[in-house]
């Protein structure tokens, strides 16, 4: 059952563009997973930007069901349900806007070094703060809806992360040593991703992708590239409007990748 | 007509909500008709003209190799992928695919995942019928328009 919002954010806000005026936030206590119930509700037929808010996830989960920790009170644990009137094949891009609200947020909130990696990940010196994963339900060319999950890590110590992800995960805590607020960097986070989310379907992501670049270090570096199969190494050399990652081979050809994971070379 | 003009008028034939479709072009006429028990009736040519019929029909009649032709006589549905990215069978690693050979499947079903930076699509059916062809393999990349699954639609 949801609860009261408790959130500022959840009075819809004026002058952060027409989104927000449709804004709904239902916040529970615990769920199994802040993307299962947003699904549900889009399901249902909510309308867009209806974000689903839980204070404990017990299944969070990312990619390909990979457990994503999410214990009470740490962090931000929260999806929004989307209906953007785009094909399939653009809609990706949602997953880079979500990546750049996030990345917003946190250098607006706290003083640390965010940056990001492609496709979507929001790291802070080498390591992750923030997940994001984005489901799709489309018919043909239409999208029915697409529901973008968001962790943010705010509060955990070293401890709270299984000793697997301690070298890998961060949150603000760590980095700053100061506890953050976890209504406030929600009610940031939401009309951050109202605006690039209005920017993306009005400019395309062509338009974010200066900001997105400036965030990200990678850029000009030469990164190795590895995918279901093959590791190939080249200059990062751009993103193209679809979002694609585009390496500059060693041979001189250009060559895009929509998966795999990038790394620099040391 | 070439094979391509005759299957892109049996597609606007398939999406579309009328019986028949007529068309003549350089003295040539073609008529595609979804009654009866064979989707492509052939095609009506003038007897000045006798060039014309034998060159619509076989391509189109030769097209769908002996897995693809429905028992029932209506032309299979394709799945095709609306973005380029890598095809998943099942939700998770591990997990039962969506959907299997021969199995029954419902308009709106979801038969597959595609996945393309970092984002999961969910495809739906859009057809209800049989699966007579998964065409990709697991955890393989996809192309925008690459078909999919075929569906013996009932």
């Amino acid at each position: 059952m949801p609860i009261e919002p408790d959130l500022p954010g959840g009075v819809p806000e004026r002058g952060t563009g027409a989104a927000s005026s449709g804004r709904r936030v239902l916040t529970f206590e615990r769920v199994d997973s802040t993307n299962e119930v947003a699904w549900r509700e889009a399901e249902r037929g909510v309308p867009e930007w209806t974000w689903v808010s839980a204070d404990e996830q017990t299944g969070g989960r990312g990619r390909l069901s990979r457990r994503w920790h999410s214990p009470a009170g740490l962090g931000v644990w929260t999806s929004v349900v989307l209906r953007p009137g785009v094909t399939p094949s653009v809609a990706p891009g949602i997953t880079m806007c979500a990546s750049l609200a996030v990345a917003r947020t946190l250098r607006k909130l706290h003083p640390m070094s965010v940056s990001l990696k492609w496709p979507n990940d929001v790291m802070v010196k080498g390591r992750k703060i923030c997940g994001i994963l984005t489901e799709m339900k489309a018919s043909g060319e239409r999208v029915e809806f697409v529901v973008c999950g968001i962790g943010i890590n705010l509060n955990q110590a070293a401890e709270d992360f299984p000793a697997e992800l301690r070298d890998a995960a961060t949150s603000v805590f760590l980095e700053t040593g100061h506890k953050a607020d976890k209504a406030e960097a929600l009610a940031e986070l939401m009309p951050q991703m109202e605006r690039v989310y209005a920017v993306f379907l009005s400019n395309g992501l062509q338009a974010l992708m200066g900001e997105w670049r400036s965030m990200c270090p990678l850029f000009g570096k030469i990164v190795r590239m590895k995918t279901r199969g093959e590791t190939v190494e080249g200059v990062f050399h751009d993103i193209d409007a679809s979002g694609a990652l585009v390496l500059r081979l060693e041979s001189g050809v250009h060559r895009s990748f929509l998966a795999g994971d990038v790394e620099p070379v040391s | 007509m070439k094979l391509e003009q005759l299957k892109e008028l049996i597609r606007v034939l398939e999406e579309s909500g009328v019986e028949e479709i007529e068309v003549s072009s350089w003295g040539r006429r073609v008529r595609v008709s979804k009654s009866g028990n064979s989707y492509l009736h052939g095609a009506t040519v003038p007897a000045s003209l006798p060039e014309a019929a034998p060159a619509a029909v076989e391509p189109a009649a030769a097209e769908p190799g002996p897995a693809e032709t429905p028992k029932n006589g209506k032309q299979m549905k394709e799945i095709k992928s609306p973005m380029v990215g890598t095809f998943y069978r099942a939700p998770t690693p591990g997990a039962p695919p969506f959907v299997e050979m021969n199995a029954d499947i419902d308009v709106g079903q979801t038969v597959c995942i595609i996945e393309a930076m970092k984002l999961m699509n969910e495809i739906q059916s859009e057809a209800r019928g049989r699966v007579a062809r998964i065409l990709v393999e697991n955890a393989k990349p996809v192309q925008y328009g690459q078909t999919l699954f075929l569906i013996e639609p009932y």
